[in-house]
């Protein structure tokens, strides 16, 4: 999956693509970049304008699915007592 | 904000209730493969449990919601006139808990447990005024009435 992305010098950023990765630009410069995460976890050209300038390491910080679970939780802790919030999620929402 | 008065032994007593659609017993994981699949933005359940097994049936659908679809839902459990106040209070939290995503790059949905009172009229008008899809789980007090006036609306039966 393509994705254009604007990083500036030493500053990790975040992308969405099958998961939420860090991207960490290697090299100290602003481009205009155009990157390839997949798989996560690899080391990925910098491409400008057709151009190599340099790489990426794409490393995972956590996936939607974690990111989603973060979401209800923060729900589930407002809604009712803390102690029981992780019984709820192991009892609950099982399929049949 | 709305809260739920579940205790830790209210658990271990839950029983999932039967499921009936168009007086068909369907299946819980069925219950939320219509819910992800279908366009319909607003579904009502109308359940005829005791309380407690209500509030927890509207957690199960939530969680159930996560695992099984990878929707995040958005609980709201309030009075109607809260409805939008609670949601951007609710939302926020969210906001909060997934960054660095954002709650509109990722797929939601609100679940909605209203206070005792409410009414067709109601649920139509907020289902209206959001833009996502809703499922409204009616307290037990107003379902039987709720199920008569719901005539044309697409309701599950629990």
């Amino acid at each position: 999956m393509g994705k254009d992305v604007f990083l500036q010098p030493d500053r990790g950023i975040y992308l969405k693509i099958r998961a939420v990765v860090r991207v960490v630009l290697r090299n100290p410069v602003d481009i205009h970049l155009q990157i390839y995460c997949k798989p996560l976890g690899a080391v990925r050209e910098i491409v400008d304008g057709g151009k190599l300038v340099g790489h990426v390491k794409v490393s995972v910080i956590s996936n939607v699915s974690e990111i989603l679970k973060r979401g209800l939780l923060a729900q589930l802790k407002q809604i009712i007592p803390d102690g029981i919030v992780h019984d709820l999620l192991t009892y609950l929402g099982r399929g049949d | 904000m709305g809260l739920l008065r579940i205790r830790s032994w209210d658990i271990e007593d839950y029983e999932r209730p039967k499921i009936r659609m168009g007086g068909r017993e369907v299946s819980f994981r069925m219950l939320l493969g219509e819910i992800a699949s279908s366009k319909e933005k607003l579904w009502i359940i109308l359940p005829k449990s005791r309380r407690t097994n209500e509030q927890l049936f509207l957690l199960d659908l939530a969680i159930g919601i996560y695992k099984h679809q990878e929707v995040l839902p958005i609980i709201l459990i309030g009075g109607v006139g809260e409805f939008e106040q609670e949601l951007s209070q609710r939302m926020r939290v969210v906001e909060e808990a997934i960054h660095p995503l954002a709650l509109d790059k990722i797929q939601h949905m609100v679940i909605y447990y209203p206070r005792e009172g409410v009414d067709k009229g109601v649920i139509e008008d907020i289902a209206n005024r959001i833009d996502r899809k809703i499922v409204v789980v009616v307290p037990k007090s107003d379902s039987g009435r709720l199920g008569k006036e719901l005539g044309l609306l697409r309701t599950w039966l629990l």
